[in-house]
């Protein structure tokens, strides 16, 4: 008998997933595609493989249901059917909740806690009462999505929603298919998606809770990946589409646009930059700490992936803790956030560009250490706070906890600093007393700022927010008036006047 | 041939370390005030024994600061001795510079230091003739050095997000079985300004301690106090003997290691369970 | 020249017991040495170290020295010796702000020397003494702040056998000369040496492909070229580059030899393959090599941490010739280790050089403000 002691690999089984959504297609036609599978540590996606033929079909059969099921159907119903499908999303048991509470931290890296606790509160934005905010805040009668409604101008308008949208998925911060897909269904269009390599799974399993819900509104969607850019894929993609959305970086979400027919409207998500006021009332000796913490959660929430979150604060001078303290306090509570949410591990080129921040603010703070100061966690590049009195310019976060504190005297101190980037600013998160948060939202909404929030809100926007300053559900609608003049004539026309009399 | 095997003798002769050695406090640049003699020098070492690198504050006495400076060396460790009167604000800000100069920013703050103080059980003040005078110096000593001490340390510990403060305050404020009045009320307001520090500095992520001895022996201010007097105090304390300067030096090294990072505006009582909270 | 430099030179030169315990003793000892120098001497240094509690006395090994990133090249004044009476001052390319450009102060530049020659003789010219050398790049004195032209200089200057020289000036390529001395090395049968950039032989390459040339060098012929192609207009793969070396000069490609070096270090870390092939064993996989008198770790900078051999990190120099300003650097370029004996049992291991970390789309929108002002988002074609 053998004495040595043969180490074995603990096996696990590997759970395997689908990664796709296509309830157009038959299990026979499943079975003949092609497919492959992305491997993370408790889970694999199967996915098909993406061709052009299969884009073709899906998207003939996405039409074809959008006209079954979709777009006769009172939007009313469809706000209903989608609230109830997403608030089984509220019971901790339900199963996709639980599986995406398990693989999402093992897809995208992010903290498990995080993903539990972001994902919460972000389901809650489309309980059936945040749905129907979503529609009034683009249409003042939202049946115009029904049928022809009295307009101002003395006619009657209709919103005719794409019948087909593709959607180009975000994979920085899990959850954000939900609301694309939502949105179309909310205008009466179907959704081809193109899932995220980065998060194919949120997505799929969204729309399946709304097939789940009601198979018909199921058969609206389409859920699939391929590497963005694949040209034939992509040509298809968008030829059969009304209109499509994209989700992505400059680059990204550029190259999309080069290859969208002319004549397919095309909302862009691209890149946007946001960040942080404090205001001296928020820094009062009983608030300051509270301040700091609420800013750290808005800075580490999702590593600062998504666009909500902050790369900069402005901390005003005049408060009773001054603005270096705050910064002390901001990284003290940076720290705690990364105890219990730790940043996901990152690439090498991703740490190169912190450790390069870094040491040039540290250098700098040889020359001047009361105008500068890095505070910074102490093994690796967990998270970052720079104190700079007197910034060159306002300067982009590398992301990955990484941000910077500026001391002002005055908030219009940041219209002249943010002037190159106005194009590409997002949310502020504000810190006031109440009397100086409308001025403070004119300034900010001047500099081009499209989204005023509470500090430790950013990267929780409100239902119906006016996504990059546009309305969601508006900019993919094409409005269809009868005019009222119109009207006024086909009274001439009325058989009374114009049948001959029996 | 003997069947016991005796160990070889270790590679130094030093004296040994009676609270072991680590390189826990690697990371701590140590102040501690007063830590040319008695239980600031035993402080002093046992944190260089255990890695930190020792800033050794005197008022006077250099030579016996030196001494301990050299014996933290001769065993391996990292020390320089730093002259400053607590009392004056000016003279510790100077201090706190020269050693964030040599060392890197002190983050492990040891408030020891006291105003010279007779602890003679039988000549003391009585609360009927005791002066004003006498609070007055004892809180300058007690208070006003910490006070100074933490000033100066304050910043670097804030910009670091990371620093400790450690008190030494006595076991007399929760029982005063001798009057010492000044000196003791001065240890008791100490413990109230620790515990206000703590409050204000936890968002910072420092934190603030109170370690409480009882009679610490053998020490130059236990002296005074008779072998009878203290043959009476080890009866009447659980632990049945009088605290030694280790004693008092482990429960620093329980706040300045990883071990506390969870405590603050804590007060630790070593006096063999004469108090007990 | 002080009694350390003479040590440190004495020991690349002759490296003593050559046993791995007694030279990694000496070369830690030399390494701690130097940084206690450094340390002392470099008020930047010093103040970067005491940032990171790393100070003469207390450090163990050569491995916890501070490394400097790049950057402080820059911003900083990283110099031991008044920087005015530095015998060199070579500076960094790229930026258009002289000011933003990284400078290396040499006292004096004997280390240099000793590095450059014990690593050049070792793994360039191992078979020979001198050799007629055709150098593609300007000499030293009309690039007095490269320390690119230095370097080739210096090889120039003792190794070069009659015959030798250089063929980049002022104007650009003296391809016509070069082309004649090709021509006559390829008719004499004497083997040349070319030394150059990697971007000036694709220029040469291509000069020669449009004038429908192409050479056999005699036997034994060999060259020499450093990588780099940043703000180019043109890349080309470094295997696509040993393929012309072949077809257009007749280098085989193990003669052809890359080394890896910066204005911020004082050694260069060559390809092992010509003296693997010299000695008959196999040149592939090809990786770099790291000389006696210096380390390269490869690291997590997440964590600091050093990663295993095979993975991949970024490079920090340990380096005892860079005796002006840091022994220890931290580059910003990424490679992974190579165990000893991966190319037969003479490969002493070494590391191979992946390239620059940059460029790579994090997960997320971090983008540089830069590339976001000029990026013009949502315009149709």
């Amino acid at each position: 008998m053998s004495s040595v002691v043969v180490a074995t690999e603990p096996t696990r089984d590997l759970q395997t997933i689908d990664g796709f959504f296509l309830p157009q297609l038959s299990e026979e036609e499943l079975a003949e595609l092609d497919w492959t599978t992305q491997s993370f540590a408790g889970a694999e996606l199967r996915m098909p493989v993406v061709t052009p033929a299969l884009v073709q079909v899906v998207a003939e059969r996405l039409v074809a249901a959008q006209a079954e099921f979709l777009a006769d159907r009172p939007v009313m119903e469809i706000a209903d059917v989608v609230g109830r499908a997403m608030s089984r999303w509220y019971d901790a048991e339900y199963a996709p909740r639980r599986l995406a509470e398990a693989l999402l931290p093992e897809i995208t890296g992010y903290a498990p806690e995080m993903v539990r606790r972001g994902l919460r509160p972000y389901m809650k934005t489309f309980r059936r009462d945040r749905l129907l905010r979503f529609l009034a805040q683009d249409f003042e009668n939202p049946l115009v999505l029904d049928g022809f409604q009295p307009n101002r101008a003395g006619g009657r308008s209709r919103a005719f929603g794409p019948r087909l949208t593709t959607q180009i998925f975000a994979g920085n911060v899990p959850g954000l298919p939900a609301w694309n897909m939502i949105c179309a269904l909310l205008v009466k269009s179907a959704t081809l998606g193109k899932s995220s390599s980065q998060e194919p799974l949120f997505g799929v399993l969204v729309a399946a809770s709304i097939a789940e819900e009601d198979p018909g509104l199921g058969r609206c969607l389409a859920v699939l990946n391929w590497r963005g850019g694949e040209d034939d894929v992509e040509r298809a993609a968008f030829e059969r589409a009304d209109a499509v959305t994209a989700t992505g970086g400059v680059r990204a979400v550029e190259s999309i646009a080069r290859r969208v027919p002319v004549g397919v409207p095309f909302v862009a998500y691209g890149h946007k930059v946001s960040f942080g006021v404090i205001g001296h009332e928020a820094l009062a000796l009983n608030r300051y700490a509270d301040t700091a913490r609420r800013v750290a959660q808005d800075v580490s929430q999702y590593d600062q992936q998504g666009c909500l979150s902050p790369h900069a604060v402005f901390v005003e001078r005049n408060g009773a803790v001054d603005p270096r303290t705050f910064a002390a306090a901001l990284a003290a509570e940076m720290a705690r956030f990364e105890r219990d949410r730790p940043r996901a591990v990152i690439s090498l080129e991703e740490s190169v560009a912190i450790e390069d921040v870094r040491s040039g603010y540290e250098f700098r703070a040889y020359e001047d250490p009361d105008a500068t100061h890095v505070h910074a966690s102490a093994d690796g590049t967990a998270w970052t706070v720079v104190y700079e009195e007197r910034p060159e310019r306002f300067e982009l976060s590398p992301l990955n906890r990484v941000v910077r504190v500026h001391p002002i005297d005055d908030i219009a101190e940041i219209e002249r600093r943010l002037a190159p980037l106005r194009r590409h600013l997002q949310t502020a998160g504000i810190a006031c007393a109440p009397d100086r948060a409308g001025s403070w939202a004119d300034l900010l909404g001047r500099c081009g700022v499209d989204r005023v929030c509470a500090v430790g809100q950013m990267p929780q926007p409100a239902a119906g927010w006016h996504h990059d300053g546009r309305g969601s559900l508006a900019s993919l609608v094409r409005w269809v008036d009868i005019e009222g003049a119109a009207e006024t004539e086909f009274e001439r026309y009325d058989p009374e006047w114009t049948a001959p009399r029996p | 041939m003997s069947g016991t095997q005796v160990p070889p003798p270790g590679p130094t002769a030093a004296r040994p370390l009676p609270l072991g050695s680590s390189d826990m406090l690697a990371d701590r640049v140590a102040l501690v005030t007063g830590a040319s003699r008695g239980i600031g020098a035993t402080i002093a070492r046992a944190l260089a024994a255990h890695g930190a690198t020792v800033a050794v504050n005197y008022l006077s006495r250099h030579d016996r600061a030196q001494e301990v400076v050299s014996e933290i060396r001769a065993g391996g460790g990292r020390a320089e001795a730093f002259a400053a009167d607590v009392t004056d604000a000016a003279a510790v800000s100077a201090m706190a510079a020269r050693v964030s100069e040599r060392f890197g920013p002190v983050n492990l703050l040891v408030n020891n230091a006291l105003r010279e103080y007779r602890f003679d059980p039988l000549a003391r003040r009585t609360a009927w003739d005791i002066p004003w005078e006498h609070y007055e110096r004892q809180f300058e000593g007690s208070l006003g050095g910490a006070f100074n001490a933490c000033r100066a340390v304050m910043p670097g510990m804030r910009d670091a997000g990371d620093g400790r403060i450690v008190n030494l305050v006595t076991d007399l404020i929760e029982r005063p079985s001798i009057g010492y009045h000044d000196y003791t009320t001065a240890k008791a307001a100490l413990l109230g300004f620790s515990r206000n520090l703590a409050a204000d500095l936890g968002p910072f992520g420092i934190t603030v301690n109170c370690v409480a001895p009882g009679l610490v022996h053998p020490t130059d201010a236990s002296n005074r106090t008779t072998d009878q007097q203290r043959d009476e105090l080890e009866v009447v304390t659980p632990l049945r003997r009088l605290a030694s300067p280790e004693d008092v030096a482990g429960a620093i090294l329980y706040f300045a290691s990883p071990w506390s990072s969870f405590v603050t505006g804590a007060c630790l009582f070593v006096d063999g369970g004469l108090v007990m909270r | 020249m002080n009694e350390l430099d003479a040590r440190i030179q004495s020991f690349i030169e002759a490296p003593g017991d050559p046993g791995p315990g007694a030279l990694e003793a000496r070369f830690n000892a030399l390494a701690l040495e130097l940084f206690a120098d450094q340390y002392e001497r470099n008020a930047a240094y010093r103040r970067f170290c005491r940032a990171r509690r790393a100070e003469p006395g207390r450090l163990r090994s050569w491995w916890e020295i501070p490394a400097v990133p790049l950057k402080a090249f820059k911003e900083l004044t990283l110099a031991c010796e008044p920087p005015e009476t530095a015998a060199a001052v070579f500076m960094t390319s790229g930026s258009t702000d002289p000011a933003r450009r990284g400078r290396n102060y040499h006292p004096h530049l004997r280390l240099y020397d000793a590095s450059l020659r014990a690593n050049f003789g070792e793994w360039f010219l191992p078979d020979r003494e001198r050799m007629r050398l055709l150098v593609l790049n300007q000499p030293a004195d009309q690039q007095p702040n490269s320390s690119l032209a230095y370097f080739l200089t210096r090889l120039f200057d003792f190794y070069g056998a009659s015959g030798s020289g250089f063929f980049i000036g002022e104007s650009g390529l003296h391809l016509d000369s070069l082309v004649d001395e090709l021509r006559r090395a390829e008719e004499g049968g004497e083997a040349v040496g070319l030394l150059g950039t990697s971007f000036a032989y694709v220029h040469l390459l291509d000069a020669l492909r449009a004038a429908g040339l192409s050479f056999r060098l005699p036997e034994g012929s060999r060259l020499l070229d450093t990588g780099g192609f940043k703000g180019r207009s043109r890349e080309v793969s470094s295997a696509e580059l040993l393929a012309l070396f072949d077809e257009h000069l007749g280098i085989p490609a193990p003669l052809a030899v890359n080394y890896y070096g910066m204005t911020e270090i004082s050694t260069q870390y060559y390809d092992h393959s010509l003296r693997s092939f010299v000695q008959g064993s196999t040149a592939e996989p090809r990786h770099k090599t790291v000389p006696h008198w210096a380390r390269i770790a490869i690291i997590d900078p997440g964590t600091r941490e050093p990663v295993g051999p095979g993975e991949r990190g970024l490079i920090v120099h340990f380096d005892l010739a860079n005796r002006g300003s840091c022994l220890a650097v931290m580059a910003e370029d990424i490679g992974h280790a190579v165990r000893a004996g991966t190319a037969g049992p003479q490969d002493p291991g070494g590391f191979v050089l992946h390239g620059r970390a940059a460029g790579t789309e994090a997960r997320g929108c971090s983008i540089t403000l830069d590339e976001l002002l000029a990026a013009n988002a949502g315009a149709r074609a």
